[in-house]
């Protein structure tokens, strides 16, 4: 009777994390084994083979070059923002908050279409830059810039409530002191900034990696100039070669993998540091 | 070094947070702004400071006019409320911090933030980081943080407003003497009368942005300028009163229309004026028998007691009708030098005519005629 | 005690030296001393059944014959889409050089938005035809619908997949196709042309964007007959990958696809090295690949190479029709769009 009741109760509490794989696997997990399983059909060497080719090393490594490039770009740019929202005052401060974070919701393509509409040679800047020689879209200046865009709101997104929960004192502590504007960031705000910057840069890497409605349209597309590595992944699946674009998915999902436990990894580094800071 | 505020105004929008203030502070003497939140006390430090600029009025350190300086040449000592320990520094580096920007050689620093932590009681805890020590390691940590590059001038904002209450008067009394043994002109921040009292070479009143009286704490005490001093420090009982006559030697008084009291001492009040009487509880003595003439005394009934540890409080109802409060330290009672009150019982409420308070009553005639301040 | 700091610190520097790893490798290609090695390039837009003929085959040739003439190495930077797609693509200023289309009518849409002035592939070799390729009729293995020209398309309960002429080359060319297959029948007139295009669409059961989109469908099982490439049904079965028989009609076209260099884009240092590459494609190597891959040449004594070909009894060209503007006037507008797609509409 007891151990009956002590066994309901064990699978009562198990049940909801178990309805809840039941529906993840094939919306998740499913999908992506499958992307491992055609990847390694044709076996090892198979794959080795589909990897080595000039277009996929190109792709990996121009897609690993615009991810690192944007993250730096977006640090920087993310934490600046991130900095005017937070600690100055100015009206419209809030709109310009949505605005910033707009990019999250314009879907990419959209993004994509507006930057070709204003840069490319028949758009509004486009067509004054033209005959000057300088034309980003098309080219990997371009890629970078849409990714810049894209990815914009992960850094602002990840260090604003840091900077939201740094009190104005700590700052204002360090000025008393005799440090200048720049020594309060180095000494002050930076450290206390670090895990977040850390885990904005890596979310920006990842999503950069991963980016393709924005890609597809301000690159052409162009193998080994401007093809990065699901625009690889696209091509070649469009064009019937799903070997080879498996392969290079299953390399992307496993950056990515790698990526986003590193991020969790920090993200719950940082929180239990917090929280010993708050006891 | 010495401190000039003259003629200081802040406002935020419409809001006037610093009004007209002026404020010396002489050289190594210790000046407490006391008020309540919103008063623009913590205002005008961070004036003082350079955290915020003032819209009109000048700042003087020493004679030279600092004003428009930034916080950074100011090189002014400043403790937070908060205390703002950089968290991802340790203790020791905290304190040098300020010595670090100066580019003080790394073995100076050392010795010196060594010897502050011995200071202000805290040897050898440099390595370790804020979240590891209590409030008031926190407080002292932040005051040796503040005196490591021997400012000039230090400011304490609300220094001990964020710890208990036990240790707030420990930590009162060390402040006291780290303060005194270094001689610094502070100027320090708070809303706890007793600490400002404890602490202060001179007290000053702040209220609605204004400074209403500035002086040694027991002349604020004693001999209040204004209502609000009087109500802010300490207990006060206030009545309305008309003044009979006048000399240099006493003032009478009739409160309530038929009470007389006297009050020693030449006062600026003519005959017929309109005046404020007031007495601190602790100054009044209850008793079953008749005041001497030499004193003042009043009759009422007891009509509520509470007891408080040292002291017990009682309301008494005058027969004019209102309530008056009074201590009475409750060893007398235990050494039987004084018999317990009964409630409803009718007792003498004595003082003598060398303490109470007279103010110009600026204000329109009070409906009850008196007002208790607690 | 000792286990966790030590375990966190080797976790710490694998982290840090698998990053540096990738990171190394990432910027190998472009790091100094590999800089002297980097090649010239070519930049090609190329419609979607050429990917891999050209990046496999023409290219590699291409690439050898010019690195023993001149000891340069040089890589080919390349796009490939519908025709229609690569198009747009270029009016909205890819920086193509080069760019194979899969008809005539694409490149005169290159001119008309100012991409190239005045019809200069005309004055390439051959008016700037690189190869052809017949249309020919993809049906099931055992041909159970029994289809063995256009006209067995018309008969009730065929589904026909066909691709959209609105984003694709090739539908242009079928319609064309099946347009002339019929009026080129002894005796008969336009409207025959007509009636033919309007019994084949009566059965259109899915309208696919590309060649490449209607291919994967028919292969997914769906459709009893493709119109579509020669090359293509031959490529895919070289590839082995689809079961299926080809069906040659009694007329059809050959298509023709057509190069255009988009000389505005071509800079003084790149123009021999451009005008080498597109000599090359008209040059019997180039051909003689072509062949092999399925294309039928522009030279017909070669086109004996490849035993697959079929033989089509009445091969007629887009020129028998007057040439692509007048064709996409009376054929594609006309008679298509306007008549037969409204006839159709319910």
């Amino acid at each position: 009777m007891n151990q009956g009741k002590a066994f309901y109760k064990k699978i009562s509490h198990m049940l909801p994390a178990g309805f809840l794989v039941l529906v993840l696997l094939p919306l998740l997990l499913l999908p992506l084994a499958s992307v491992f399983i055609y990847a390694l059909r044709g076996g090892l060497g198979n794959l080795a083979a589909a990897l080595t080719t000039t277009d996929v090393l190109f792709a990996l490594r121009f897609s690993l070059i615009i991810a690192f490039a944007t993250a730096v770009i977006n640090t920087v740019l993310g934490t600046y923002a991130a900095w005017v929202l937070s600690k100055t005052r100015f009206p419209g401060r809030e709109q310009l908050g949505i605005i910033l974070n707009l990019p999250v919701a314009i879907p990419n393509v959209v993004v994509g279409t507006s930057l070709l509409l204003l840069w490319g040679p028949i758009g509004l800047f486009g067509q004054v830059l033209e005959p000057l020689g300088i034309q980003p879209m098309f080219t990997p200046v371009g890629v970078l810039l849409a990714h810049v865009f894209v990815t914009f709101p992960y850094m602002l997104g990840t260090i604003k409530p840091v900077l939201d929960d740094l009190e104005t004192t700590y700052e204002e502590a360090a000025y008393t002191m005799g440090a200048s504007r720049w020594q309060t960031f180095l000494h002050v705000l930076f450290p206390a900034l670090k895990g977040g910057l850390l885990t904005g840069a890596l979310l920006t890497f990842a999503h950069s990696l991963g980016e393709f409605g924005a890609t597809v349209m301000v690159s052409g597309n162009l193998r080994l100039r401007t093809q990065t590595a699901p625009l690889y992944i696209f091509s070649q699946f469009e064009s019937g070669n799903i070997q080879a674009a498996n392969s290079v998915a299953a390399v992307l999902a496993i950056l990515s993998f790698a990526l986003f436990s590193l991020i969790l990894f920090l993200a719950a580094r940082t929180g239990k540091k917090g929280a010993q800071r708050g006891k | 070094m010495s401190i000039l505020i003259d003629q200081i105004s802040k406002k935020y929008g419409d809001h006037t947070v610093v009004d007209q203030v002026s404020l010396d502070v002489d050289d190594g003497e210790l000046v407490v702004l006391l008020g309540s939140s919103g008063s623009g006390k913590s205002t005008i430090l961070r004036l003082v400071a350079g955290l915020i600029l003032p819209d009109e009025g000048r700042i003087m350190l020493s004679g030279v006019d600092i004003t428009h300086l930034p916080p950074q040449r100011r090189g002014l000592g400043f403790v937070f409320q908060n205390y703002s320990i950089f968290p991802n520094m340790t203790i020791a580096e905290n304190i040098e911090f300020g010595m670090k920007i100066r580019k003080v050689p790394l073995r100076e620093r050392k010795a010196r933030s060594e010897h502050l932590l011995e200071l202000v009681g805290l040897p050898g805890m440099g390595s370790r980081y804020s979240s590891q020590l209590s409030g008031g390691q926190q407080q002292r940590v932040a005051l040796a943080r503040a005196l490591a590059y021997e400012p000039p001038v230090l400011l304490l904002d609300e220094p001990l407003g964020a710890v208990d209450t036990k240790t707030r008067i420990q930590l009162r009394q060390s402040l006291k003497s780290i303060l005194k043994d270094i001689g610094v002109t502070t100027m320090m921040v708070t809303h706890d009368q007793q600490e400002a009292f404890e602490l202060a070479d001179r007290v000053a009143i702040m209220n609605n942005g204004q400074i209403e009286q500035c002086g040694l704490p027991g002349d604020v005490y004693y001999n209040p300028a204004t209502q609000f001093t009087a109500d802010f420090v300490g207990d006060i009982n206030f009545f309305e009163g008309r003044v009979t006559a006048s000399t240099t030697e006493e003032c009478e008084i009739e409160l309530f229309g038929h009470w007389p009291v006297r009050r020693r001492g030449s006062h600026p009040f003519q005959p017929g004026r309109n005046v404020l009487y007031g007495v601190r509880p602790e100054q009044i003595r209850v008793s079953l028998l008749e005041p001497e003439t030499y004193e003042n005394g009043i009759k009422g009934v007891i009509e509520k007691s509470m007891f408080f540890g040292d002291v017990t409080r009682y309301s008494i109802r005058l027969d004019g009708g209102s309530v008056l409060d009074v201590r009475v330290l409750n060893y007398l009672f235990i050494e039987g030098m004084v018999m317990p009150y009964e409630l409803n019982e009718e007792v003498w409420l004595i003082w003598s005519q060398g303490s109470g308070i007279i103010l110009a009553d600026e204000t329109a005639p009070q409906p009850n005629g008196l007002s208790t301040a607690s | 005690m000792f286990g966790r700091p030590l375990f966190r610190w080797v976790l710490r520097i694998t982290i840090v030296c698998v990053v540096l790893a990738v990171g190394l490798w990432t910027i190998w290609p472009w790091l100094p001393s590999q800089k002297d090695r980097r090649p010239r390039t070519i930049v090609l837009y190329g419609f979607s059944i050429l990917e891999p003929v050209i990046t496999k085959g023409i290219f590699p040739a291409f690439q050898k014959r010019w690195f023993e003439q001149t000891g340069q190495r040089v890589e080919l930077i390349s796009s490939f889409g519908g025709s229609g797609t690569v198009t747009n693509q270029l009016i909205m200023g890819v920086p193509a050089e080069v760019a194979i289309l899969s008809t005539e009518l694409d490149a005169q849409r290159l001119q008309k938005a100012g991409v190239v002035h005045g019809e200069t592939w005309k004055k390439l070799p051959h008016k700037g035809v690189m190869n052809r390729t017949p249309f020919i009729i993809q049906v099931r293995p055992g041909n159970p619908k029994r289809i063995h020209d256009f006209s067995g398309l018309t008969q009730p309960g065929v589904r026909v997949v066909h691709m959209d002429p609105l984003t694709s080359g090739a539908a242009n060319w079928a319609i064309v196709a099946e347009y002339g297959a019929a009026v080129r029948q002894p005796g008969s007139g336009p409207d025959a042309g007509r009636a033919m295009l309007l019994g084949i669409w009566r059965n259109v059961a899915v309208q696919a964007g590309s060649g490449r989109a209607a291919r994967t469908q028919f292969d997914s099982g769906f459709g009893d007959a493709l119109i579509t490439y020669e090359q293509d049904a031959i490529w895919s079965r070289s590839r082995g990958s689809s079961r299926f028989e080809i069906v040659y009609p009694r007329s059809t076209i050959l298509s023709e696809h057509t190069v255009v260099v988009i000389d505005e884009r071509v800079s003084e240092r790149q123009k021999e090295l451009v005008g080498a590459f597109v000599d090359f494609l008209w040059s019997e190597e180039a051909q003689r690949i072509f062949v092999r891959s399925g294309f039928r040449s522009v030279d017909e004594r070669l086109n004996s190479l490849n035993p697959q070909f079929g033989h089509i009894r009445d091969p007629f060209f887009i020129d028998d029709f007057g040439g692509w503007r007048k064709a996409k006037l009376t054929i594609i507008d006309d008679t298509w769009k306007n008549r037969v797609v409204k006839e159709l509409k319910p």
